[in-house]
């Protein structure tokens, strides 16, 4: 700071200390920093989900679309109380345009006791193949299932059989090897619930997910 | 023997290098649309945060002005970042056969949408957001969180 301008400083802090003396101006004090936490309907479906926001040794629930609460560090979260959609926009309009597409499912069921695919299974490989083709960098999970016919260990040779089926189908029709993972979760995750060694068609399947 | 010392030099240094060029770490996720500058900073390296790129626990995702970035994560769990954000993946643990569950984001400033994946679904306890004054437990599915004035 060169000597002049420190004598002007000097000068505008006698003149501001001379002005506060008689009467105390407000100074303008930077409003703490604030988070801010807002629950909105899921962007595919629009089902409307929960949350809990913690701080300050208190807690607020968010359990309709819309509602949010203002965070200051150390204090309990505000009262949730509706953010507008235009704010909503303003706000997070961004971060929302930049979401990708959400994971998409197919089950894909086998010929009772066969390693063929139900007509119906047959038809989805093409559709599997388009939604990889349309997305950026997708990554293909193959999971085998089975139904709780036989023992547990074997269901899981089993499934991981039914899940490299799946994945050479894909591959001969296009699908770069490269971008899939195979799994086998055996019996242990069942679509319908049932009792051990309990044959269920609808247990009998793999799961392509394209993420 | 200076020959040996060389070689060991290298060795040094090459057996460093090789150690961080094939992570042990199991990839979290990938990132899925990039516009503006952003980074991915693993170890403290700013690494290119390219579409296609894979994202790891433990690393921080950054935006600038002008910034843009999302992630798919194995799980399904889907995060986009706005623009002047910061977010680390805290913890990313999805092993559903052996009930390894868990999720951590921590938005240290800007703005995050996040959608609840598998995770969420399988365990909703395992499921951590924070922000600088904050923790958030989820039961799902869709969240904007802002750290921060805008």
């Amino acid at each position: 700071m060169t000597p002049s301008r420190w004598l002007v400083g000097l000068g505008l802090t006698v003149l501001v200390t001379g002005a506060c003396a008689s009467k105390p101006a407000p100074v303008p004090v930077p409003p703490p920093p604030s988070d801010l936490v807002a629950l909105v309907a899921d962007p595919e479906n629009g089902t409307v989900g929960a949350a809990t926001v913690s701080s300050g040794g208190a807690s607020v629930a968010l359990d309709s679309a819309g509602l949010a609460t203002t965070i200051v560090a150390g204090q309990a979260p505000s009262a949730p109380a509706v953010l507008p959609p235009d704010e909503i926009q303003r706000l997070f309009g961004d971060a929302l345009g930049a979401l990708p597409p959400p994971a998409k499912r197919y089950l894909l069921y086998f010929e009772s006791g066969s390693d063929t695919l139900t007509p119906e299974s047959k038809t989805l490989v093409a559709e599997i193949l388009a939604t990889v083709q349309a997305r950026t960098r997708p990554d293909v999970s193959v999971v085998g299932h089975t139904d709780t016919t036989g023992a547990a260990p074997a269901n899981v040779t089993l499934g991981l059989r039914r899940a490299e089926l799946v994945r050479d189908l894909l591959v001969t029709a296009g699908l770069d090897a490269a971008l899939v993972e195979l799994t086998s979760h055996g019996e242990s995750n069942p679509v319908v619930p049932t009792p051990d060694n309990t044959a269920e068609a609808r247990n009998r399947r793999v799961e392509v997910t394209v993420r | 023997m200076r020959r040996c010392a060389v070689l060991c030099a290298l060795v040094l240094l090459i057996a460093p290098a090789g150690g961080s060029a094939q992570p042990a770490v199991p990839a979290a996720g990938r990132i899925k649309v990039v516009t503006g500058t952003v980074a991915l900073v693993r170890g403290g390296q700013a690494l290119t945060a390219a579409a296609g790129a894979e994202v790891l626990e433990s690393d921080v995702l950054r935006t600038g002005a002008d910034g843009r970035l999302s992630v798919m994560l194995k799980d399904e769990s889907r995060v986009a970042l706005g623009p002047n954000s910061e977010l680390a993946l805290t913890r990313f643990a999805y092993n559903p056969s052996e009930a390894q569950l868990g999720l951590g984001l921590r938005l240290a400033r800007g703005v995050l949408s996040y959608v609840s994946g598998l995770i969420a679904k399988l365990a909703p306890e395992a499921v951590k957001l924070e922000t600088p004054t904050s923790i958030i437990g989820v039961r799902g599915t869709h969240l904007l969180l802002r750290a921060g004035q805008p």
